[in-house]
C-alpha cells in the first residue's frame, strides 16, 4: 500500500513537472530537480556511537552506494503583486550502499530520507516580510552497519517557524525567526538507547544584515532543547535540558564569484553538568566560474569544543558528541545538455574525542547527475 | 446606416406597430436611457483621451532614456550606459502600464460607444413612429430635426469607431505626416525613427548581455543548491557530533538582491529582463514600421 502511494506520488509528480511552468499560472515548479548518482566512500577510526546496535572491531570500512533522489519547489499561489505567496517544497531520496570490510559481516545499508514544507509569505505594511512555514523531515535506515561507518539513525522530525525579513532601514536589513521543533528517533528493542537523542526544542534568532555585493550578517540566537529520555542523575531535576546561546558573523561575498565566511560562539548550558560545553565553528562556502563551463564549488565547516566538566568516563552519548570536527568538500560541476549537470564531487569528514583520543574519518567520492525537467 | 442599426430600427418599428400607441412614459425611458449611455460615452472618451496624454509623456522619457543610453555607449561611457540603461528600464514599466490603460480604456469607449449607437437606433425608431402619428406638419418638422440631429451624432460615432481616432499607442507620436512635407522632412522623420530602432537595438543587444550573466550565475546557484541539498538530504553534513546542519539558507543568500522590501530573486530578475526585451522589440518593430511608411511616401513624393 505505502509502495502504491510512493509511485503514485511519484507518478503525480512527473506528470506536473511536464506541465508548462509560465504564462502566470497560478501553480508552477519553481525549481524541479531529479538526481541520481553513485559514489565510493572509505572509513576509518575507533569511535563508538551509542546509539548504533552492533559493534565491530574492525578500523577500516567502505561502502559503495547509488542513489536516486527528487526535490522541488510548487509555487501554489501567488497574489498578483507579489505581497502574498504559498509554496510548497520537497526533498526526498533513496541511497542504496554494499558495506565491506567488517570482520564480522557485510552490510546493505539503505538510506530512505524525505522532507516536505509548507511556507506562506506575507508582505508586512511596508515593512517586511513574513513567512509561516511548517516542515516534517524523515528517515529511515534499514541494516545499518556498526562504526566505523557511521550513519544518522532514523528519526521524524516536524518543525515549526516564523521567520521576518525587514527592509532596509538606512542600510541595515533587520531578520528574526521563532521556531519550535521535536525529534523522535526510532528506537527499536535492539536499540533503545536511541531514545535518548528525542528532543524537544524551541528557539530564537535575530539578525542585521547591511551591505550589497559583499555583506556581513551579525546574528545571536537562544535555544532551549529538552531531552526527556537522558538523565542528569539529579532525582529533584532527572531530565536533561539545555540553554544554548549563539552570536556569529557571516560574511557573504555574491557576485560571478560566490564566497561565505561564517564564525559562531556557542554557550551550552544544562541541568546536567556533563553536557556543558563552549564552542567555536566555523565555515566556508565558495564557488567559482572556471573555464570550460566548470564551476567548482567547496563547502567547509569546523568545530571544536570545550567541556566545562570534564568526566572520567566516555560522554554518555557517544556517537553525538565529539571534542572536534571537520568537514570539507570540493564539488566540480559542468552542465552536460540545457537541463543537465554532471557533478563530481570529493568529501572529507573528521571527528576526535579528546577522552580516549577516539576518532572518526570518512573519505570518499561521488558522481552525481542532476535533471531539471523544466529547464535551469 | 448599419446593418445592426437597420436591424433595430426595423424590430422596434415593427413593435411598435404590432403595439400602438407607445406611451409617452416609453419615449422618456428611451430619452433617459440615450442620456445616460451618452454621459458614459463621453466619460469614457474622456478616460481614453487622458490616457493617451498620460502615454505620450511616458513614451517620450522612454526615447529620452534610450537617446541617453545611446550617446553613453557612443562616448564609451560605461557608468553612464548602465545609467542609461536603468534609466530605460525604470520607464519601461509605466510605459508598458501605459499601453495596458490605453488599451482598457480603448476597450471601455468602444463598448460606451457600441451602447451608444444602438440606443441611438432606437430611439430614431421611436421618433419615425411619432412622426408617422404626428397630429401636425410643424409636430412633424420638429421631430424630424430631432431625427436628423441623431443622425448626424449617429455618423459622428460611426466615423470615429473607424479612424478618427489614433487608438494604437505610438512611437514618437509628435513625428507624423504633414501634407506640406517635402521629400527632405520626410526623410528627415524617417531617419529619425529609424534612429531610435537603432537606439532600441542597442539595449536590446546591453539586456541580452545581463540576461546571459544572470542566467549563468543563476544555473551556478542552483548547482550550489544541489551541493547543499545533496549533503543534506542524507544527513551526510551531520557528524557524529552535535552539531546544526547547514541550512539551504546560507546558499539562498545569493539568489537576491538588495532591491525593494522582498529581495528580488535571480529569476525574478531575469523573467523582468525578458518582458523588457520583449518590450524593446516590440518598440523597435513600431519605430521601424512608420519609418518604412514615411520612406515609402517619400518614393512617391520623389
Amino acid at each position: 500500500m505505502r509502495r502504491r502511494t510512493w509511485w503514485l506520488t511519484a507518478a503525480g509528480l512527473l506528470a506536473l513537472s511536464l506541465q508548462p511552468s509560465g504564462g502566470g499560472a497560478q501553480v508552477r515548479w519553481q525549481d524541479l530537480v531529479f538526481t541520481l548518482g553513485s559514489s565510493m566512500d572509505g572509513y576509518s577510526g575507533n569511535f563508538s556511537a551509542v546509539t548504533v546496535s552492533v559493534v565491530d572491531t574492525t578500523r577500516q570500512a567502505f561502502a559503495v552506494a547509488g542513489e536516486l533522489g527528487a526535490r522541488g519547489t510548487l509555487s501554489l499561489y501567488r497574489s498578483e503583486t507579489g505581497h502574498r505567496s504559498l509554496e510548497w517544497s520537497f526533498d526526498g531520496g533513496v541511497r542504496q550502499a554494499a558495506a565491506f570490510g567488517f570482520r564480522s559481516l557485510d552490510y546493505s545499508p539503505r538510506e530512505l530520507a524525505g522532507n516536505t514544507a509548507l511556507s506562506w509569505q506575507q508582505s508586512v505594511g511596508t515593512w517586511g516580510y513574513l513567512t509561516l512555514r511548517g516542515a516534517y523531515r524523515a528517515r529511515t535506515v534499514k541494516d545499518r552497519p556498526p562504526m566505523p561507518l557511521f550513519l544518522q539513525p532514523g528519526y521524524d522530525n516536524p518543525r515549526g517557524s516564523l521567520h521576518l525579513d525587514t527592509r532596509s532601514f538606512e542600510g541595515v536589513s533587520f531578520d528574526g525567526t521563532l521556531d519550535v521543533e521535536s525529534a523522535d528517533y526510532k528506537a527499536t528493542e535492539f536499540i533503545p538507547q536511541l531514545d535518548l537523542l528525542d528532543r524537544k526544542s524551541a528557539g530564537i534568532e535575530m539578525g542585521a544584515r547591511w551591505g550589497g555585493t559583499s555583506t556581513m550578517r551579525f546574528y545571536v540566537s537562544a535555544r532551549r532543547t529538552e531531552y526527556g529520555k537522558q538523565g542528569t542523575f539529579d532525582a529533584s531535576d532527572p531530565f536533561r535540558r539545555d540553554h544554548t546561546a549563539r552570536v556569529g558573523l557571516e560574511w557573504t561575498y555574491a557576485s560571478d564569484i560566490f564566497a561565505q565566511v561564517g564564525l559562531e560562539g556557542v554557550v551550552n548550558r544544562s541541568n546536567s553538568d556533563r553536557p556543558e560545553y563552549d564552542a567555536v565553528s566555523g565555515h566556508l562556502l565558495f564557488q567559482t566560474p572556471l573555464p570550460g563551463e566548470f564551476t567548482l564549488n567547496a563547502y567547509a565547516v569546523l568545530l571544536a569544543k570545550s567541556y566545562v566538566r570534564t568526566t572520567g568516563f566516555a560522554l554518555l552519548v557517544p556517537g553525538e558528541e565529539a571534542d572536534n570536527a571537520s568537514a570539507a568538500y570540493v564539488q566540480l560541476t559542468r552542465p552536460v545538455s540545457p537541463n543537465l549537470d554532471a557533478a563530481v564531487r570529493l568529501g572529507w569528514t573528521r571527528a576526535e574525542t579528546n577522552t580516549g583520543n577516539a576518532y572518526y574519518q570518512r573519505f570518499g567520492g561521488s558522481l552525481q547527475f542532476n535533471f531539471r525537467p523544466n529547464g535551469g | 446606416m448599419g446593418p445592426l442599426r437597420v436591424l433595430a430600427v426595423v424590430l422596434f418599428t415593427g413593435v411598435l406597430l404590432v403595439a400602438p400607441g407607445v406611451t409617452p412614459a416609453g419615449a422618456q425611458t428611451t430619452q433617459r436611457l440615450l442620456q445616460d449611455r451618452r454621459d458614459e460615452y463621453n466619460s469614457a472618451k474622456a478616460d481614453f483621451l487622458a490616457a493617451q496624454s498620460a502615454y505620450r509623456v511616458v513614451e517620450r522619457q522612454f526615447s529620452a532614456a534610450l537617446q541617453e543610453l545611446q550617446r553613453a555607449r557612443a562616448a564609451g561611457d560605461d557608468a553612464g550606459q548602465d545609467r542609461g540603461l536603468r534609466l530605460a528600464q525604470d520607464r519601461a514599466g509605466p510605459l508598458q502600464a501605459g499601453d495596458q490603460r490605453l488599451e482598457k480604456t480603448k476597450a471601455a469607449l468602444d463598448a460606451a460607444r457600441r451602447a451608444l449607437i444602438e440606443i441611438i437606433g432606437v430611439r430614431q425608431a421611436e421618433l419615425v413612429a411619432q412622426m408617422d402619428a404626428a397630429a401636425s406638419a410643424q409636430q412633424r418638422n420638429d421631430l424630424n430635426a430631432l431625427y436628423q440631429d441623431l443622425n448626424r451624432e449617429l455618423m459622428a460615432l460611426e466615423t470615429e469607431a473607424g479612424d478618427a481616432l489614433h487608438f494604437e499607442p505610438v512611437v514618437l507620436s509628435d513625428v507624423q505626416a504633414d501634407p506640406r512635407d517635402g521629400p527632405v522632412e520626410i526623410l528627415g522623420k524617417a531617419q529619425l525613427l529609424e534612429q531610435l530602432a537603432a537606439q532600441a537595438d542597442t539595449a536590446i543587444l546591453d539586456v541580452d548581455r545581463q540576461i546571459k550573466e544572470l542566467t549563468a550565475r543563476q544555473r551556478r546557484q542552483l548547482q550550489m543548491n544541489d551541493l547543499m541539498a545533496g549533503l543534506e538530504r542524507f544527513d551526510d553534513t551531520r557528524l557524529p557530533v552535535v552539531t546544526n546542519a547547514p541550512s539551504n539558507s546560507r546558499a539562498s543568500a545569493a539568489d537576491s538582491t538588495g532591491a525593494g522590501p522582498r529581495p528580488l530573486t535571480l529569476q525574478e530578475r531575469i523573467q523582468g529582463l525578458e518582458e523588457y526585451r520583449q518590450q524593446l522589440e516590440a518598440y523597435r518593430d513600431q519605430a521601424l514600421i512608420r519609418a518604412k511608411e514615411f520612406r515609402r511616401k517619400l518614393g512617391s513624393v520623389a
